[in-house]
């Protein structure tokens, strides 16, 4: 896997996520905004070897600690999750529009709300409306996921540049 | 072959990681938050392109929003002018309040000037400002607006040489408020916080409190923060609390737009 193409694409992702640019599509008076890095997240994991996957995953959760207020949720949530969907990356086929929403939408509510949680914990301060803003993110995320599904499958082939070296997906 | 015998296993790289998170998790969050503030000051231009613009979006009204009818104009027209009164009047009080404050050898030097580098507005409403600690900001001290005449939020946290702002929006920035209204000996004391969306809330004030929308709204003048009410915001909307009917519910609406600042005031009242 060509790292540095990977960071450079981590990198984008987390200065959409961390920017002002995706407030030009927040949505409602709650101000939600999609999660560039879930999908990326879940992405990696899907289509990554599994040792690709532990790193990319766990790299995706550390920028998504460092756009927030706190380090290490992020990173111990991805991990898991991503693990696990590496797990089960055979068996679900993500080629299918909503097949892809319908990960990106569990692997966001499985993620956040944990990770949401663990920052309360650290910080002594909790969320309010977390029930909902979560929901709202989730579903506003898994719409938009084949979007950047899309960009990411386009801009994968030359994180592997050999086609043997990708894993087969159903 | 020699790769392969240092390749660690699937499962060790998993937990190796894992364990490494779980370690940085339990690192004090003053230590880890300058890695936050590390990232906001490195990416701080690439941060904050389409701010303004996607501001002007979201707070972008109907044409019924931009007109008044005659008799609020008029109704505007003299509060204005009632508001040019107070406004010499203070101006007044301010001018021997700043002598005082020289005198005490807190001058211009309480005020320190403050770029602002990044606005997040997602899961809490901050400002990242290009002023730390080093500076003499602390959690807790007051933001003003750059002409400081509104206030903007308080600080939450801070690194050496950057701090996180908590904006009057975000749920979690509680300040003591002073209801009161033009031409009305109204003075009523309570704590505001923010709704997470574009306003705030006060609660807990009982039904037979005289509140109106209109009321104005100013952060309570503080000990060690700010020797004067300084305006923050609007009634907006008041209605039985639905938990408690015998509370009122209020909603407030901040009278500083977030989005368009660049420059920001921190009241740094130590700084000699």
């Amino acid at each position: 896997m060509r790292w540095l193409m990977f960071t450079l694409v981590l990198l984008i992702g987390a200065l959409f996520n961390g920017g002002s640019l995706l407030n030009f599509i927040a949505m409602g008076s709650g101000h939600i905004r999609p999660s560039i890095l879930i999908v990326m997240m879940v992405f990696f994991a899907f289509h990554a070897h599994r040792q690709d996957a532990i790193r990319c995953v766990f790299a995706v959760g550390l920028v998504a600690d460092l756009v927030s207020t706190t380090m290490g949720p992020y990173m111990i949530m991805y991990s898991i999750v991503g693990l696990a969907l590496n797990g089960i990356s055979r068996t679900i086929n993500t080629k299918r529009f909503i097949y892809q929403s319908a990960v990106v939408f569990f692997a966001f509510l499985l993620t956040e709300f944990p990770a949401a949680w663990l920052e309360a914990w650290k910080m002594g301060q909790a969320r309010t409306h977390l029930s909902s803003t979560v929901m709202e993110t989730a579903i506003y995320t898994a719409v938009l996921a084949p979007l950047f599904w899309m960009f990411l499958s386009w801009v994968w082939k030359w994180m592997y540049p050999r086609p043997e070296d990708r894993l087969r997906l159903r | 072959m020699a790769q392969h015998n240092i390749h660690a296993s699937k499962n060790s790289s998993f937990f190796m990681l894992l364990g490494l998170s779980i370690l940085i998790y339990f690192v004090p969050q003053k230590t880890t938050n300058s890695l936050n503030f590390l990232f906001h000051r490195l990416f701080a231009p690439f941060l904050q392109i389409g701010r303004q613009l996607a501001d002007e979006e979201i707070r972008m009204s109907g044409p019924s929003e931009q007109t008044v009818s005659k008799d609020e104009y008029d109704q505007l027209w003299k509060n204005y002018k009632n508001l040019r009164a107070q406004t010499t009047e203070l101006e007044k009080e301010n001018l021997s309040l700043s002598r005082l404050r020289r005198q005490v050898g807190l001058s211009e030097g309480g005020l320190l000037s403050a770029k602002v580098t990044t606005l997040v507005r997602s899961a809490r409403h901050e400002l990242i400002i290009n002023k730390g600690a080093r500076d003499g900001v602390a959690a807790g001290q007051i933001v003003l607006s750059p002409e400081k005449n509104g206030i903007v939020g308080m600080i939450r946290e801070t690194s050496e040489t950057m701090s996180r702002v908590g904006l009057l929006t975000d749920p979690t920035c509680g300040i003591e408020v002073r209801i009161r209204r033009d031409g009305d000996p109204l003075d009523v004391a309570a704590q505001m916080f923010g709704d997470g969306k574009t306003g705030c809330r006060i609660g807990f004030l009982p039904r037979d409190t005289d509140i109106r929308a209109g009321d104005t709204i100013y952060a309570a003048a503080h000990s060690g923060k700010i020797s004067i009410p300084i305006v923050a915001g609007e009634v907006r909307e008041v209605k039985p609390d639905e938990q408690n009917p015998l509370l009122w519910s209020i909603q407030v609406e901040p009278i500083e737009s977030a989005g368009k600042l660049k420059d920001v005031v921190v009241v740094v009242p130590n700084v000699k």
